[in-house]
């Protein structure tokens, strides 16, 4: 499988403040990657990185095989971007913005963009500048799709969308995108939302990647986990996989970051003997929350 | 090719209603201008009607054109990271061409062509033509690239505006401050040998100003980093003003206009019966407890042929005293060009019905002037004063005479005189004269003053024509101008009345004995320098 963007130790800098320190991952082609981090934590910086908006102050990403600084056309037909911030022309209706961008593509496909338009329900003779906020994103979604990009980069996408919206645009997108083995770079808050679609994540924190897996395995290896003790006990020696610890008289509840199935479960029944052990699945919303928590804690006491 | 005929039909489409007022507002001047043309005898309460249109209309223009490139430019903003266009296939060599097309078409091209168009109602000629399209096209790339600059600096028309009024305020505080510490530590009087005029100073400048404004834009559209291009654009400033003023290469030079035989006749005489005085030199830098001392004596010029006169002079002098000490000066005498009664009879070799005589009185002429503290030892005593004066002489001189009627025409190529009207009145004849001309963009040498005489050759008999009214379109160098010595085209009327009343009316005259006169134009230009020695001895400086 090719690698469509690769980031190895990219630093970026505005003045003094370092956005985003040596960070590195990889999106593989035809899957589905997301950014995710709590607000400042470097998502958009990378992204704009990725995109040549932004220089690298170290580093380098490589997005279609090609530096991200020397992006050019050849490579920018290939790719599809759309951000929150993103100021479409405002004056153009949708169907001027459809007709203008047209000619930058070859691959443009006009069944596919009448479609596009049709499932999102866009008029296509409002001016942009007079459309709702989810009408932009979706117009621009349209402009960014319409040519079936190699490669789809979202940055915060979903963000301030109502639901209905919100459920549009990942049915419209990240379903045709699984479709049609388009590679995405999604940055996102909207977890659950992308749960389900989203092959790898990488979790961001103060400009530090602090994971960067496969979904299936970091699902797999995170679990919820509840000890009911007979009586309480005096703090047990937690593992140094464990997260999150915490006691309430006889029940000890803690995140199990290496969880392997039954070998897990044998070797929890052996460390609480006669207790009441429940492990529940996480989902990505509650790895991302037990995982910024747990940075933040760790922070506070490297403070103290 | 492709793209650039694409985002190009896509700005036209974006700028369509100001592309339309900027072409309703050339064609406007060039209507104003054909009606300009027509209303030439016309009251001058017309012309000057017409000639605040036509300011309104500049005014305007400059508006519009600043709106359209910002406009065009903030489609692709430069500044940012959230703009449409960053992400999308654009070859960003293609994007700056076509911008630079677009504003070089509306900016320049189109005001290029209504100026031709004008230009042509009034019959100019083909030199004519090329030297105010030179002018205008400078004057117009200048404020083009100027608003390039800015607009590639910005994201928004409201960051747009405020960076101008920065800009600006920062100037005119830098201006003000540096004319306000140059009056405070004003130095000696100088002078310096008069040099021939010279265009050096205003090429290099427009040159090296367009290079670094492109540069910015060139820069800025390849590489989007704000703070170089910023930086890049005050050092092209810096550099542009401070290469022009040492630049060394004086490749544009006139020549001097060298004074003729009539120089060997001229002297310098000392006046002793004046004898010598002592005044204060009034300067900022007196109030700063710096004070200045003149020593004067008077001096006559004589032997000038009668058509020239005395413009100004420049003084290097030494006063030497006996022990050996001396003070040294130089300094800039002001004499200033008056209308000469004896010139204008010279040149027309006729009598003037003049009452006024236009002589100037008898004045001091500064010989030496240093320091209050420099001066104070030498007061009451008296040395040897030796001076070499530069005398800068002027000459009136006839530059056409034409039969007073209307239609009759002067042409000089770059400028054009006709008479529209002539109107009789009991005491007085008034002539109404359409003229255009050009100020090249390099022009070195200053306009001539012109003076208009109706001359009678059977009576031997003149009268000095005064201007009652006047008004001019154009004249500002394109929509903007140039820093130095240029004004492009313009056109405009000149209500003449003879006797002119700034020359005083002869009572008894009879004006209609002028009916069959003719009409004499005069223009006052420079004749030379000529250079000579004076010495006094004994050169006195006054105890008080």
């Amino acid at each position: 499988m090719d690698t469509v963007i690769d980031v190895t130790d990219l630093t970026c800098r505005y003045q003094r403040v370092e956005a985003v320190t040596g960070i590195s991952f990889a999106v593989e082609e035809g899957t589905v990657f997301a950014l995710l981090g709590p607000n400042g934590a470097g998502k958009t910086t990378t992204i704009r990185a990725l995109m040549n908006i932004v220089r690298p102050s170290g580093g380098e990403a490589r997005v279609l095989g090609v530096d991200s600084r020397r992006l050019g056309r050849r490579e920018l037909e290939n790719i599809g971007y759309v951000s929150e911030n993103q100021q479409l022309p405002r004056w153009m209706t949708l169907a001027g913005l459809l007709a203008y961008c047209r000619p930058f593509y070859p691959t443009w496909d006009d069944a596919l963009c009448r479609k596009l338009v049709d499932d999102f329900r866009l008029p296509l003779d409002q001016k942009i500048g007079r459309m709702s906020r989810g009408m932009r994103v979706k117009s621009a979604l349209v402009s960014a799709l319409a040519y079936r990009p190699r490669l789809l980069v979202l940055d915060e996408p979903f963000s301030g969308l109502d639901p209905v919206v919100r459920d549009d645009l990942i049915h419209g997108m990240l379903e045709r995108a699984g479709e049609e083995r388009w590679s995405v770079l999604i940055s996102s808050h909207d977890l659950e939302e992308v749960e389900r679609l989203v092959d790898a994540v990488a979790f961001l924190d103060s400009g530090r990647i602090v994971l960067s897996e496969p979904m299936t395995t970091l699902q797999g290896r995170f679990r919820q986990v509840e000890v009911t003790l007979p009586e309480p006990a005096p703090a047990a020696a937690a593992d140094a996989s464990w997260i999150r610890v915490t006691s309430a008289g006889r029940v000890l509840r803690f995140v199990d970051t290496s969880y392997n199935g039954p070998a897990s479960d044998q070797r929890l029944s052996a460390k609480f003997p006669g207790a009441r052990i429940d492990v529940q699945a996480m989902s990505l919303r509650q790895i991302f929350i037990a995982l910024v928590r747990y940075r933040r804690e760790q922070g506070q006491e490297s403070m103290q | 090719m492709n793209q650039t005929m694409h985002i190009l039909r896509k700005d036209v489409r974006r700028l369509r209603w100001l592309l339309a007022l900027w072409l309703a507002l050339l064609a406007g001047s060039v209507v104003l201008a054909a009606n300009a043309a027509a209303a030439a005898g016309a009251s001058p309460a017309t012309g000057l009607f017409l000639q605040q249109l036509w300011d309104t209309l500049e005014i305007v223009g400059a508006l519009v054109t600043a709106l359209i490139v910002v406009q065009l430019v903030h489609e692709e903003p430069l500044v940012g990271f959230t703009p449409f266009w960053l992400t999308r296939p654009y070859v960003r060599t293609v994007l700056l061409w076509e911008k630079l097309l677009v504003v070089a078409v509306a900016v320049i091209a189109l005001p290029l062509i209504a100026d031709v168009a004008m230009m042509s109602l009034f019959n100019a000629g083909p030199r004519a033509l090329v030297s105010a399209g030179v002018t205008a096209a400078l004057g117009d790339a200048v404020w083009m690239l100027s608003l390039m600059v800015l607009a590639v600096l910005t994201r928004s028309l409201s960051a747009f505006v405020l960076t101008a009024l920065g800009i600006v305020a920062t100037l005119w505080t830098l201006a003000a401050l540096w004319s306000g510490f140059g009056s405070i530590w004003t130095g000696p009087p100088r002078y310096t040998p008069p040099a021939p005029p010279d265009a050096t100073a205003v090429i290099v400048m427009i040159t090296l100003y367009l290079c670094s404004t492109l540069s910015v834009v060139v820069y800025q559209y390849h590489h989007r980093r704000w703070r170089v291009a910023a930086g890049l654009a005050v050092a092209g400033l810096a550099a542009t003003v401070v290469v022009t003023t040492f630049w060394p290469w004086r490749f544009a030079r006139s020549e001097q206009v060298r004074a003729g035989a009539w120089a060997s006749s001229v002297a310098l005489a000392h006046d002793p019966s004046w004898g010598t005085k002592v005044s204060d030199v009034v300067n900022v830098s007196r109030q700063m407890g710096e004070r200045w001392r003149r020593v004067s004596a008077r001096y006559i010029v004589s032997g000038l042929p009668p058509q020239m006169t005395v413009q100004s002079t420049g003084i290097r002098s030494r006063l030497q005293f006996p022990d050996g000490s001396a003070l040294e000066s130089g300094e800039r005498g002001g004499f200033g060009w008056n209308f000469s009664r004896a010139a204008a009879e010279a040149v027309l070799g006729t009598r003037l019905l003049v009452t006024h005589d236009f002589d100037r009185p008898a004045e001091w002429s500064s010989m030496i002037t240093v320091r209050d503290r420099e001066l104070m030892p030498y007061r009451g005593r008296s040395g040897r004063l030796d001076a070499d004066i530069d005398i800068r002489v002027m000459q009136m001189r006839e530059v056409a005479t034409v039969p007073l009627m209307p239609g009759v025409s002067v042409d000089r190529g770059t400028s054009r005189l006709e008479i529209s009207a002539v109107q009789r009145a009991a005491d007085s004849l008034s002539v109404v004269i359409r003229r255009w001309r050009v100020e090249p963009a390099f022009a070195a040498d200053p306009l001539l003053e012109q003076y208009f005489a109706l001359r009678r050759r059977s009576s031997g008999e003149a009268l000095m024509g005064g201007v009652d009214n006047s008004w001019r379109l154009g004249g500002g160098g394109g929509l903007i101008p140039l820093p130095v010595g240029s004004g492009g085209f313009s056109v405009g009327s000149l209500y003449l009345r003879f006797p002119g009343p700034g020359f005083g009316i002869p009572p008894d005259i009879d004006i209609a004995s002028f009916d069959d006169a003719e009409l004499v134009v005069l223009e006052v230009a420079p004749a030379g320098v000529v250079t000579r020695r004076l010495t006094i001895d004994p050169f006195v400086v006054p105890a008080k």
